[in-house]
């Protein structure tokens, strides 16, 4: 059985990779991990190819129920992107709440960080009407053109 | 200069607390834009996070406006192209009241006079009904004696009047400035060009500099400017070049 100390972490690898699914196989069982809904990993355990197969609600692993209606995995949402290369910030300043965090709804028009180039601070805006599920960077890093800031479950 | 020939509302108050503040609202309450916001003093100025900007009677205080068919690529270069056109109006006004005088620009754009910083300009884009708008405000100290700045400010500030003892025609350099700001936002200019400009006016090259970038200090001896335009520090550990977002110190 495969320990709690490598399943801790494959998690972090998972997390830290962004990788939605894992497989882990070797002559007495097969180990599956899978990411998604609120991010809380999902592990199945499943029999040794040779045994037969367990009823359905055995297959359960202890982290996380697997929801009747899974939702889509946490990386194959819609991310919201930096516009241009400079300085991510969260807040207006550093006196203020931050624009949005995890679990806050916005609207298309809704600004989420911003970004300074030079001297010249860009409110982003969501673009897209949803729940923030991630908050991919942190206040004060620098970030490229491109680069995923947030990821948005779709209302 | 080729700029566009546009139609210019003026919005000129005897007092305000800030004039960026002010067109921020009047633009996301879906006022026409372009449009010129001008105060004689602003009770609350503002300066990058927020920070406080003095805004006494005889300094030149605006906020452009503008509004931005998209944000992106179009406005890059845009923050040392404000700063380039700030100190090319305050030269000519300078030299318009028979001292001239060379400003320097210190990165990004803050305006240098002998040594002292009298101008300052914070560029935001922000998004209005229907689009976005770049919002461009400029303070200069222009003409007002340095005791009327705060006292922990007079180390490093100056003003037009204290260190060059003229005063400037204000309406002339406002008129000369905003052509130049709309030049900046309208005109394409290549980012290799807007950088040669800036290192022939760079203040502080040579002299140690402080970057604070990412929650992260670094100090060293301002080298120039990488050919993207961002600063270039000698360090202990060799050659470094700070990120877009970062904020420099000289000194």
């Amino acid at each position: 059985m495969i320990s709690i100390e490598t399943l801790k972490e494959i998690v972090r690898l998972m997390v830290d990779n962004e990788l939605a699914e894992i497989d882990i196989r070797d002559a007495e069982e097969t180990v599956t991990i899978k990411r998604g809904g609120q991010l809380a990993p999902q592990v199945v355990v499943a029999a040794p190819h040779h045994a037969p197969a367990p009823a359905p609600a055995a297959t359960q692993g202890a982290l996380a129920p697997a929801p009747a209606t899974p939702a889509p995995p946490a990386v194959d949402l819609p991310a919201i992107e930096s516009p241009m290369v400079g300085t991510f910030y969260s807040a207006a300043d550093p006196d203020s709440p931050p624009f949005v965090s995890v679990g806050k709804a916005v609207g298309p028009d809704d600004v989420v960080c911003l970004i300074e180039a030079m001297k010249v601070f860009n409110e982003i805006k969501a673009e897209r009407a949803g729940v923030i599920e991630r908050v991919l960077v942190s206040s004060g890093q620098p970030v490229e053109f491109g680069q995923k800031l947030f990821l948005v479950r779709p209302a | 200069m080729a700029i566009p020939r546009v139609h210019l509302p003026l919005v000129h108050l005897r007092e305000t607390d800030s004039t960026s503040l002010l067109a921020r609202r009047e633009a996301q309450e879906g006022a026409d834009l372009p449009r010129l916001y001008v105060a004689d003093t602003q009770t609350g100025g503002v300066g990058r996070f927020g920070r406080a900007w003095s805004s006494p009677l005889g300094g030149l205080w605006l906020t452009l406006a503008w509004p931005l068919p998209a944000v992106g690529g179009a406005l890059e270069g845009l923050g040392l192209r404000v700063g380039l056109a700030c100190c090319d109006a305050l030269d000519a006004a300078i030299a318009h009241a028979g001292a001239p005088r060379r400003t320097q620009l210190k990165w990004p754009n803050d305006v240098m006079l002998q040594g002292k910083k009298v101008g300052g300009a914070l560029c935001e884009v922000i998004p209005i009904p229907g689009g976005m708008a770049a919002l461009l405000g400029v303070g200069i100290n222009a003409n007002f004696p340095l005791a009327d700045l705060p006292e922990s400010l007079r180390g490093r500030a100056g003003t037009v009047l204290d260190l060059l003892g003229i005063g400037l025609d204000l309406a002339g350099l406002r008129h000369d400035l905003t052509a130049r700001l709309i030049e900046a936002l309208t005109v394409p200019r290549p980012p290799g060009a807007t950088v040669a400009l800036v290192r022939q006016r760079l203040s502080g090259v040579g002299q140690p500099a402080t970057i604070t970038a990412g929650g992260a200090t670094t100090s060293g001896v301002l080298l120039g400017l990488s050919d993207d335009g961002r600063p270039r520090l000698g360090t202990d550990a060799g050659e470094w070049t700070a990120p877009a977002g970062a904020e420099l110190l000289l000194g």
